[in-house]
This record gives structure tokens, C-alpha cells and sequence, in this order.
């Protein structure tokens, strides 16, 4: 591989980074060629000593994925962040992976319930006004406030609950999110043939 | 030396480079790799990485050789990071040495 082929790949295999990021990755790698260069190595040289450049590649990914993930908080982001990191090979990410996912599944079931609930109580404060208005005919234990209480209380319990849920999976983001980042801090500058 | 081992202690390396002198990319990649056997292109997306974590800062300067070269100067985050990892590292270090000592000694 010469100089140009080993940054024609790196340019291709970032090309959905921004720009500016881009620019300043090649930017170090053309500094790095014209230094080593002119120390009197090969391009081929120069390009065996650098390693493979789809670990690099992959280390810039993760580190930027992870970054997207800090500054926007949103489910794709965390779960490009995983994939990227686990892209790097490492094991025990693909370990955290699974009681990532478990976490997550009763993150989304909590929150189904918790709109099932709300819209239970909704749906019965509103047919209370059908019991008080309406001539139906319904056992008389079953008054106007009372089902209109339960189902406002109902619906509000079921809010709290959504608003609890939603403070949990901001937890498991950041714990999520913090255990990317150690990851890449204990992996970082690999020898790419010995761990790849 | 041991791959596992030698990841956590690049970043120490790089600091400690810099707290001495501002380097440029090459010099930094070139010393450690002539002590430490890593594929040299690792060490960018570290360089990278610490400079977003506001570790660094970076300027241009002329070379008398060729074109510009981009410098790495230690902020002073910078600088408490590598004086909390020399720390650790010299804890280690000495924890490692007490063992070793006394198996040798018990010999």
C-alpha cells in the first residue's frame, strides 16, 4: 500500500464523519507521511509501520459515534455508538451488549405499560361523564365522582410512572454511554495485527 | 511486554512527552514507537481523542525542513490528568515491586 491507497481507504471508510473532522484526521496522516518520508522511509514503509487502516479507521469511528452519542441524546445514536465500539473487536463489549438489550426491552415495556395505564384512567374519567349524562343503565354503586376520580388518578399514576421511566432510560444511557467511553480509554492506541 | 498492558500507559506516554515540550505528530508517534512496539497509526486517533477531552491544544509552526507541522501544547486539564495517572502509575509500580520482592525474598 502506498500513500495514496492508504488514504484514498481511510477517507473512504470515514466518509460519514463531518468534514471538518475528516479533513483534520488526513490532515495528520499527510503531515505524518511528510515527516517519515523525509527521514528517508518508503511510502510502503511508512504505511507497515502505520498498521492497518481499518483499525484505525474503526478507532476514529467509535471515538465519534460515542461523541454524537454525549452531545445528542437519542436511541439511533447510543445504538450506533455500541455498534461502533463493538466494531473494534473487543469482547466484553459484545458481553454488555446483552443485559444492554434486556435493560432496554423492560425500559420499552415499562413505558407501554405506563401509556396503558394513563390512557385506562383517561378513558374512564371520560365514560364517567357517560354515566353521570347519559341514560344509561348502570349499577347505581357506580357513581359520577367516583369513576371520574379513579380514572384522573389513574391517569396520573400512570404519567408518574412514564415520567420515571423516562428518568431510567436516561440513566442506562449515561451508565451506557460511560462504559463506551472506558472502553475506548483502556483500548485506545492497539496494536491493529495483534488484536484484530 | 504484554499488549493488554502497554494500551493504558500511551496516554500517560503522550502526556509526559508534552509536559516537558510541545511535539509535533510525528515526534511524539516516532519516540514512542522506538521504546514501544504498537502500530504507529493507533496513536492519532489517541492524539485525537485527547485534544477533543481538552487535554491539548494544537498550533501550526514553520519547520526549518519542510512545510508547517501542527504542535500539541498541554493545557492545564492537560497537566492534572498526567500528574493523577503518574500517580497511579507509580502505585502500581511500586505495588508490583513489593510482591515481587517478597517472593524473592521468601525464596
Amino acid at each position: 500500500m502506498n500513500k495514496k491507497e492508504f488514504l484514498e481507504k481511510l477517507k473512504f471508510m470515514l466518509s460519514d464523519l463531518p468534514d471538518t473532522e475528516l479533513d483534520e484526521i488526513v490532515y495528520d496522516y499527510q503531515e505524518h507521511f511528510e515527516s517519515a518520508l523525509m527521514q528517508g522511509k518508503s511510502e510502503v514503509e511508512v504505511c507497515e509501520d502505520l498498521g492497518d487502516v481499518r483499525v484505525i479507521a474503526r478507532q476514529y469511528r467509535a471515538s465519534a459515534k460515542i461523541e454524537k452519542a454525549s452531545a445528542n441524546k437519542t436511541i439511533p445514536n447510543i445504538f450506533n455508538a455500541i455498534f461502533a465500539t463493538v466494531a473494534l473487536g473487543f469482547f466484553n463489549v459484545v458481553i454488555v451488549l446483552g443485559p444492554f438489550m434486556a435493560a432496554f426491552g423492560i425500559i420499552v415495556g415499562m413505558f407501554g405499560a405506563s401509556i396503558g395505564i394513563s390512557l385506562g384512567g383517561l378513558a374512564t374519567a371520560v365514560s364517567s361523564f357517560g354515566v353521570a349524562y347519559l341514560p344509561i343503565d348502570i349499577p347505581s354503586s357506580i357513581s359520577f365522582p367516583i369513576l371520574f376520580f379513579t380514572g384522573i388518578g389513574l391517569a396520573c399514576l400512570g404519567i408518574l410512572f412514564f415520567i420515571c421511566t423516562y428518568y431510567l432510560l436516561k440513566v442506562l444511557y449515561i451508565i451506557t454511554l460511560r462504559y463506551l467511553k472506558w472502553n475506548l480509554n483502556v483500548i485506545k492506541g492497539t496494536k491493529g495485527g495483534e488484536m484484530a | 511486554m504484554n499488549i493488554q498492558f502497554k494500551k493504558g500507559v500511551l496516554e500517560l506516554l503522550v502526556l509526559s512527552m508534552l509536559a516537558k515540550k510541545d511535539c509535533y505528530g510525528y515526534e511524539l508517534v516516532s519516540s514512542i514507537s522506538k521504546e514501544v512496539h504498537i502500530s504507529e497509526g493507533t496513536i492519532y486517533p489517541l492524539l485525537k481523542r485527547l485534544k477533543d477531552q481538552g487535554y491539548f491544544s494544537t498550533y501550526l509552526k514553520e519547520s526549518t525542513e519542510g512545510p508547517s507541522r501542527k504542535y500539541y501544547k498541554l493545557t492545564t486539564l492537560g497537566r492534572k490528568e498526567k500528574n493523577e495517572l503518574e500517580m497511579e502509575w507509580d502505585d502500581f509500580v511500586m505495588k508490583v515491586n513489593n510482591i515481587i520482592k517478597e517472593e524473592e525474598e521468601s525464596e
